[in-house]
């Protein structure tokens, strides 16, 4: 028997531990492995991500045929933190094995109470659908619930589009990319989980003369101007910018990407080693104290040459 | 001059697809009209590489003076421009 378990306590600080855990998944595909136990009976706090990175387990596991009739246990708390992130009809189909995703995603909504919610939403490419729909429901919920916090708002949208923008082009092969976020006044959570093309070998591939290591990689991927897609409209200016606002507010990124993470956590970045995830997870913990926006960047080296820039902004 | 809205794709743009959609329709404009403004009142953000996609491309294609010239950005957030400064900066780079 085979037997995949979350942690009790499964917050952000317990991500690397459960991808440990969920490593040999991505060498299981087509196997339909009999006598597998996913343990989720002893959850008893769970973090959006860790929602998020379960949910995604679970849907890789699926899709790609990896378990034979695999018991799933799972606890009261899990149960309604389902629920409350309207993950459980997802789910369900999956546990049912009638997979109607797509059709349950459309029926996902912006949850508002004294908190707000983003249900998780599939970052579909090639279709408007996405697009018109964070545009049309899910924004207009962010600014009306964060009405007055006008520069959090610019904020928490610069860093969304660059966020999507980045899983959109990372993930061509996958159309599984979920996107989900929760917040209250003081701090938004947004996270991305994906299955397909990690960075570290997109990004690895137009590095590869330089022998680095999957964390460096990673490390490369924050640092400005660094694409995988050099000569064409992408800059490498996506993560670079989000952790510049992260660093400026003490908030808090992480992103895990093929067996290596890197973190930035309060201004202090990390990087290191962890479980293999095929394709990448990114957190972002923005705090809303103090918001920044990106003309609060400092470190631009070419202010000169943007100020010279002639745009007739009338 | 022509004026043009970009409500429909407000507040956010943050895809290839559209940034595409966008460039491809203003090229239109400017073989019609000498003169384009684009009111980007409803806009709150877009992503870098929209910007160098959209504004990037075009300032590239019909050089700084021209761009100057026949394309007036109105209701311009103050982070909406660094951003288009940001994607046209990386546009000449490339060139």
């Amino acid at each position: 028997m085979i037997i995949f378990s979350a942690p009790k306590y499964f917050d952000q600080g317990r991500i690397e531990e459960f991808l440990n855990t969920a490593e040999p998944i991505f060498k299981m595909k087509n196997k339909l492995t009999p006598d597998v136990v996913f343990d989720l009976g002893k959850v008893n706090r769970c973090s959006v991500t860790a929602l998020l990175v379960i949910y995604k387990f679970i849907d890789y596991t699926y899709h790609n045929y990896c378990f034979k009739k695999p018991n799933i246990s799972v606890s009261k708390y899990l149960e309604q933190s389902w629920d409350t992130y309207q993950f459980t009809d997802l789910i369900k189909a999956y546990i049912d094995n009638k997979d109607k995703t797509e059709r349950e995603y459309k029926k996902l909504k912006v949850e508002i109470h004294e908190d707000f919610l983003i249900a998780p939403q599939a970052l579909l490419r090639n279709t408007t659908y996405t697009s018109e729909k964070l545009n049309s429901e899910f924004l207009p919920q962010i600014q009306k619930y964060y009405i007055g916090q006008d520069k959090a708002v610019n904020m928490i949208f610069t860093c969304l589009s660059e966020l999507l923008l980045n899983f959109w082009e990372h993930a061509k092969k996958d159309s599984r990319s979920i996107i989900i976020a929760s917040g209250d006044k003081n701090k938004i959570e947004i996270s991305c989980a994906d299955t397909g093309d990690g960075i570290v070998s997109t990004l690895g591939t137009s590095l590869s003369k330089k022998n680095l290591t999957p964390e460096q990689i990673l490390e490369l991927a924050l640092n400005k101007g660094e694409t995988s897609k050099e000569l064409t409209n992408h800059m490498g200016y996506g993560l670079w910018i989000v952790e510049e606002i992260v660093k400026l507010t003490k908030s808090r990124l992480h992103i895990y990407s093929q067996g290596a993470f890197v973190k930035n956590d309060y201004g202090k970045r990390i990087s290191g080693r962890c479980g293999y995830w095929q394709g990448t997870i990114v957190t972002l913990i923005l705090y809303l104290k103090d918001p920044k926006t990106i003309s609060d960047i400092p470190n631009y080296e070419d202010k000169e040459d943007l100020k010279n820039i002639k745009i007739d902004f009338s | 001059m022509k004026t043009i809205n970009l409500d429909k794709y407000s507040p956010l743009i943050s895809s290839q697809e559209v940034g595409e959609e966008i460039h491809s329709f203003l090229l239109k404009q400017l073989d019609k009209h000498e003169v384009v403004e684009v009111n980007l009142g409803s806009i709150k953000t877009m992503a870098t590489f929209c910007a160098k996609q959209i504004f990037g491309q075009l300032y590239v294609s019909l050089s700084a003076e021209k761009f100057f010239e026949r394309i007036k950005l109105i209701n311009v957030n103050e982070d909406l421009q660094m951003i288009i400064r940001l994607g046209i900066l990386s546009a000449i780079k490339n060139e």
